[in-house]
């Protein structure tokens, strides 16, 4: 039995949102992880016992180099590090460090012999954001660790913050899956993408049908239950992280079809249009049958996919769209992008006369 | 942020309940025998550099750094300061160009040969 379980919409995992894709910090999971960076192995022996004592995972490196060849591959937290080492030293690795795009503050505190003023002052412009000398007591590390744990926590924080406004940006809010604002940026990224590598493109405009006397029959509540339905079952009925939706009006919709030619696209609006046939969606003011009309087309040569942008696909769409309206609702108008010889023709320079 | 007036640079390590601490400071005090011997070769090597003996120098002030960082980590404070004032000195004798028998370098080599000599002298020794 069809569920209207809601589900988000998940972007194509080929679309990375604006700032890149970025992985959500576990928060039941707050390893705090410790590089410890000394050329001296028993001091390193030493920082290590004490550093694990104050509840941190440890990983060690001998010089800059191999601490910078660790962090490609360990997520450390913070660095411990000494100042003179053979090839690099500590110096140059906060330099390094800082000018590398990390996903991820990494907090350095320099452990260093050296204890004059201008030595510490060299330690923080280098980058460091905290230095203690060595032989300070072993509480004095620990409660500076902690400051480093509280600093990267914050960033996660903020970044997992960052993160879901992003996401928010784009999705509606009601149903999860996308919005306009995606639509028309990503859009015309997949049109690119069809032509660089000459795939088909495929769109179907959806609007459902008789939505406001719906909404005024039965209540808002019940419209906003069959417009998540309408959603969780179009998403249903495309492929998991190709296809993608988005909800560009009240009862409007468009459902992208990447690599899809028009014979796909018919099949898919076909699948989605009898997801609804078969089943009542379930309202708080009991089952409700909907249909829903539907414009396809698509881009299927490379004339077309170089002829046509990604607002004039939508129009077309759209335009299939309301012939479906037009000729009775709860059906679907197919054609190509290609049927639409004005818009080929504008490509050549040629002007038709209207008729 | 680290305090100016250093006075939090206590000479005794709070040493916390660790209990391979003993084993890693044990195995750093043997290690002070090699440090003698290297120091003790260092010197030879000063001594036999007349002409030039910066990189001498140079190689006695990295010597005396890693071993000034390993005693403050160890929490012996003597030998730390040994090993400061031999590094400093080296690395003055390098910008002065000073000759291989320095008398500030020659003081420091013999401060810091006592102290690793008395440490390898005692049978458990313990931070001071």
């Amino acid at each position: 039995m069809q569920t209207d379980r809601r589900q988000t919409n998940l972007p194509s995992p080929r679309i990375d949102l604006e700032e890149g894709s970025i992985e959500l910090f576990d928060e039941a999971d707050p390893i705090c992880r410790v590089l410890i960076v000394d050329d001296d192995p028993e001091v390193i022996i030493r920082i290590t016992s004490l550093v694990e004592s104050g509840g941190y995972e440890v990983v060690s490196a001998r010089t800059g180099e191999e601490a910078l060849r660790v962090l490609d591959s360990v997520d450390c937290q913070i660095v411990l590090t000494d100042w003179h080492m053979p090839d690099m030293d500590g110096l140059a690795l906060c330099r390094d460090l800082r000018l590398r795009q990390i996903d991820g503050y990494i907090y350095v505190l320099m452990l260093s012999v050296r204890d004059s003023t201008a030595d510490i002052l060299a330690g923080l412009a280098a980058g460091a954001d905290d230095y203690v000398v060595k032989g300070a007591p072993a509480a004095e590390i620990i409660a500076r660790l902690a400051v480093g744990r509280r600093t990267t926590q914050l960033d996660r924080s903020l970044r997992k913050s960052n993160a879901e406004n992003r996401r928010l940006s784009v999705t509606d809010v009601l149903t999860g899956v996308h919005n306009r604002r995606f639509l028309m940026k990503y859009l015309p990224r997949e049109l690119e993408r069809s032509r660089r590598y000459n795939h088909p493109l495929a769109v179907i405009s959806c609007d459902l049908d008789n939505f406001k006397r719906i909404n005024d029959g039965f209540g808002h509540e019940a419209g906003d239950e069959i417009l998540q339905a309408f959603a969780t079952r179009a998403c249903n009925a495309t492929r998991q992280g190709m296809d993608w939706v988005a909800r560009t009006g009240g009862e409007e919709f468009v459902i992208v079809l990447p690599e899809t030619n028009l014979s796909g696209a018919s099949r898919t609006a076909d699948r989605v249009r009898q997801i609804l046939a078969v089943q009542a969606i379930s309202t708080s003011s009991g089952p409700l049958m909907v249909t829903v009309s539907m414009g396809v087309t698509a881009l299927e040569t490379a004339q077309e996919l170089a002829a046509v942008s990604a607002p004039e696909l939508l129009r077309v769409a759209d335009r299939h769209l309301f012939m479906s309206k037009q000729g009775g609702r709860d059906r679907a108008t197919v054609a190509s992008v290609g049927c639409n010889a004005e818009l080929l023709e504008r490509q050549a320079g040629i002007h038709h006369a209207t008729q | 942020m680290p305090r100016n007036d250093r006075s939090y640079r206590s000479n005794k390590m709070i040493t916390p309940p660790d209990p391979t601490y003993s084993e890693v400071r044990q195995s750093f005090v043997a290690r002070l025998h090699r440090e003698q011997v290297q120091l003790a070769d260092l010197h030879d090597v000063l001594g036999s550099a007349q002409f030039d003996p910066a990189p001498a120098f140079v190689a006695l002030e990295t010597f005396a750094h890693r071993l000034r960082g390993a005693a403050a980590v160890f929490g012996l404070s003597e030998l730390r300061d040994a090993a400061k004032a031999l590094e400093l000195a080296a690395g003055a004798a390098v910008s002065d160009l000073a000759s291989a028998d320095e008398p500030i370098v020659q003081d420091a080599i013999q401060l810091l040969a006592g102290r690793l000599s008395s440490l390898n002298a005692q049978p458990a020794p313990t931070a001071n």
